[in-house]
């Protein structure tokens, strides 16, 4: 494939040239200036075609989809790399135009140090976060340093799905921008000036040796890297799901190129996620409601960024991750990224094929949900939950059975009601661990299952691994947390243990489901006042059966909120 | 017989993990028969620079998908296609001359997924 000798051995032709491809070859665009990259199989570009090329493309996507408004507030999640490097440098030059073109939203960055998951050492966590402070400044926005450690200090509500303002329409979008533009003209040019004072935001202060220790307890304690990976996934979207909210902003950008979002579709659909495939790769993702993240790097593939990184001298901080040298069979996303890899050296159109076909995943409401009411929603990746607890066909019935043996005698009695009585849709998949007895003698871990989507629950398995009871005991009293664990003493050194996980994550679960379990209790006696009066129904009695189910209805409603 | 040649080699993107965190290297390559190509370039980086993890670089004769190639600041795959501008200063008939600059850029492969690096 290299042989960049041979070409050039013949000897001089006698006759007309032979038909190899010319060397005096320009770039294709301008058909002028020196080729420097090829782009898609067998564009040359040069330099200046290149940048023109490559900055067109992301502020057509941002403008295509007319999400984001002027005067908007937008976090850049950057994460040292390359794609979110050179977001970051788009949103610099593209805030710094001249007026017309200008961008017009109000940026802010986040950058997560995840050094502890990926088992760095604290000097050379410094040194990554001195590297990334200095870029910052250089960039000059308002940044927001935060520690994957700062999970363990999360509240529940991270977990909840806020309402959010109506999306506005086209109108909408056009009268915002014409109105932002009117107040420019009125304000003048200098008072418009980069929204951005230098004032860093800083960070709340290096975490603690405890937060540490128990974030590395929690990463080492997932028995595959698969599912670190997604942990680590789950945890700084949440993290910075929380910045945003803090702070006031009400979009996200990521900074996931194509060839990233090829590999996550395919990865998304061998974990089990490939229901949510059009919100983990689409441009636009408002699984969160108030918070909407977007992917405006989303048509730029990987060899463009880092070519333009290179070019243009974009900084960016490179730092390890989990996978980082892990061989190409150690993970489902190693896997799939070196198979796309492969398979895009040989088939040059691979990641643009599998991103047009990204394209056209429609985000469709699921079956059976009456319009508006969304049904409930996972407890980790906050998608609308895709199980049917109805179909004992699919793999969720599968592994909801295949629970059963593995568990302990006790809990499989907790268990054994959940397939047998749970029929009626997915409004009581929350409710499979209720017994008649103490609710509270339910199963921890089949709480939480039992409030994730299938991904999440496939991963769950390797998360939950058995640790020794004392250290158990110690991590649960140290989080704050006291759970129930139902196994014996003798039988507790192999019992899987949810203690690792951050607090906050441990109380929505139980929030959820001593919700779930009121609401269901008073369903059910609400039938029994029903089935009560029915024997020798007269009409008079069907009409105060019909006039109980409103004010059952306001009862439910208060019950809940009550919780 | 190819007299010896002065290269400056390059690594980034995480390519530099594998070469013991040294980012710069300015080799000379010695002289020998065949004259220098690209391909015998990669065997020596591996025989030579390479501290660990070969499987991570070099794909059987070239580099593993993943990772770019960059002859003098311009896309290695432009030689491959033909445009021999991609390196100026090369004359007709013979393969590398000086001043040379490979740089290694990646493996993004090395690199994380999700919220885009």
């Amino acid at each position: 494939m290299c042989e960049v000798g041979e070409d050039y051995r013949e000897p001089a032709p006698a006759g007309p040239p032979p038909p190899r491809p010319c060397r005096e070859q320009k770039c294709v665009k301008c058909k002028e200036g020196l080729p420097v990259v090829v782009i898609r199989a067998g564009d040359a570009f040069c330099r200046d075609c290149f940048k023109v090329f490559y900055v067109h493309k992301f502020r057509a996507v941002l403008g295509k989809n007319r999400l984001v408004f002027p005067g908007e507030k937008v976090l850049l999640a950057w994460s040292g790399g390359p794609s979110s490097s050179s977001m970051l440098w788009q949103v610099l030059e593209g805030l710094s135009q001249d007026s017309a073109k200008r961008l017009r939203f109000v940026p802010g960055v986040v950058f997560a140090d995840e050094g502890a998951a990926c088992g760095q050492s604290p000097e050379d966590r410094a040194k990554t976060l001195a590297e990334a402070k200095l870029v910052l400044q250089t960039v000059g926005f308002p940044w927001h340093i935060v520690a994957l450690e700062e999970v363990f200090s999360l509240p529940p509500s991270v977990l909840r799905c806020s309402a959010r303002e109506p999306v506005g329409t086209e109108g909408a979008y056009k009268a915002a921008v014409d109105s932002f533009l009117q107040q420019h003209h009125v304000l003048g040019e200098e008072k418009q000036s980069r929204p951005c004072p230098q004032h860093p935001q800083g960070r709340a202060g290096p975490p603690t040796a405890g937060q540490t220790e128990a974030l590395s307890r929690l990463f080492n304690s997932v028995k595959t890297l698969t599912a670190k990976e997604e942990l680590l996934q789950t945890l700084r979207t949440h993290l910075i799901l929380h910045v945003a909210r803090t702070h006031g902003y009400s979009k996200v950008m990521t900074g996931d190129s194509c060839t990233r979002l090829a590999v996550k579709l395919m990865t998304s659909l061998a974990l089990g996620r490939g229901a949510f495939l059009a919100w983990d790769t689409g441009f636009s993702d408002e699984r969160h409601g108030d918070v909407v993240v977007v992917r405006p790097m989303r048509e730029h593939t990987l060899k463009e960024v880092a070519f333009y990184n290179r070019l243009f001298a974009v900084p960016s901080v490179f730092t390890p991750a989990v996978d980082t040298k892990a061989p190409e069979k150690a993970s489902i996303h190693r896997l799939m990224e070196a198979f796309i890899l492969r398979l895009q050296a040989q088939f040059p159109s691979t990641v643009s094929t599998v991103y047009r076909t990204s394209e056209k995943l429609v985000k469709a409401p699921r079956d059976g949900c009456a319009a508006g009411t969304p049904g409930p929603r996972c407890l980790l990746c906050m998608c609308v939950l895709d199980v049917d607890t109805a179909d004992s066909a699919t793999a969720f019935g599968a592994q909801t059975s295949s629970q059963l043996p593995q568990t302990q005698p006790p809990v499989a009695e907790a268990e054994a009601p959940t397939v047998s009585c749970c029929h009626s849709g997915m409004g009581r998949a929350q409710h499979c661990c209720r017994m008649e007895a103490d609710p509270r003698a339910c199963d921890p871990r089949a709480c939480v299952t039992a409030q994730l989507c299938y991904g999440c629950r496939v991963n769950m398995k390797d998360l939950v691994s058995g640790g020794p009871s004392p250290a158990r005991e110690q991590a649960g009293a140290g989080l704050g947390l006291r759970l129930r664990s139902p196994g014996t003493s003798g039988s507790s050194l192999l019992q899987p243990s949810l203690d690792p996980l951050p607090p906050y994550i441990l109380a929505e679960a139980q929030l959820r489901s001593q919700r779930a379990e009121a609401e269901q209790e008073i369903q059910e006696r609400l039938l029994e006042a029903e089935d009560g009066a029915r024997p020798g129904a007269t009409s008079a009695e069907q009409a105060h059966e019909d006039g109980a189910r409103p004010g059952a209805t306001s009862a439910e409603q208060e019950g809940a909120d009550g919780l | 017989m190819a007299a010896p040649l002065s290269v400056q080699v390059e690594f980034g993107g995480g390519a530099e993990l594998l070469f013991d965190g040294v980012k710069k290297h300015q080799v000379t390559l010695p002289g020998q028969e065949e004259p220098w190509d690209i391909r015998n370039l990669l065997v020596w980086i591996k025989k030579n620079l390479l501290k660990e993890r070969p499987e991570l670089f070099i794909r059987g004769d070239s580099v593993r998908p993943g990772i770019l190639v960059l002859i003098n600041d311009a896309d290695w795959e432009l030689l491959e296609a033909g445009w021999g501008q991609a390196a100026p200063g090369r004359q007709d008939g013979s393969p590398l001359l000086p001043p040379f600059l490979l740089e290694v850029l990646g493996p993004q492969c090395l690199q994380q997924l999700a919220l885009g690096k």
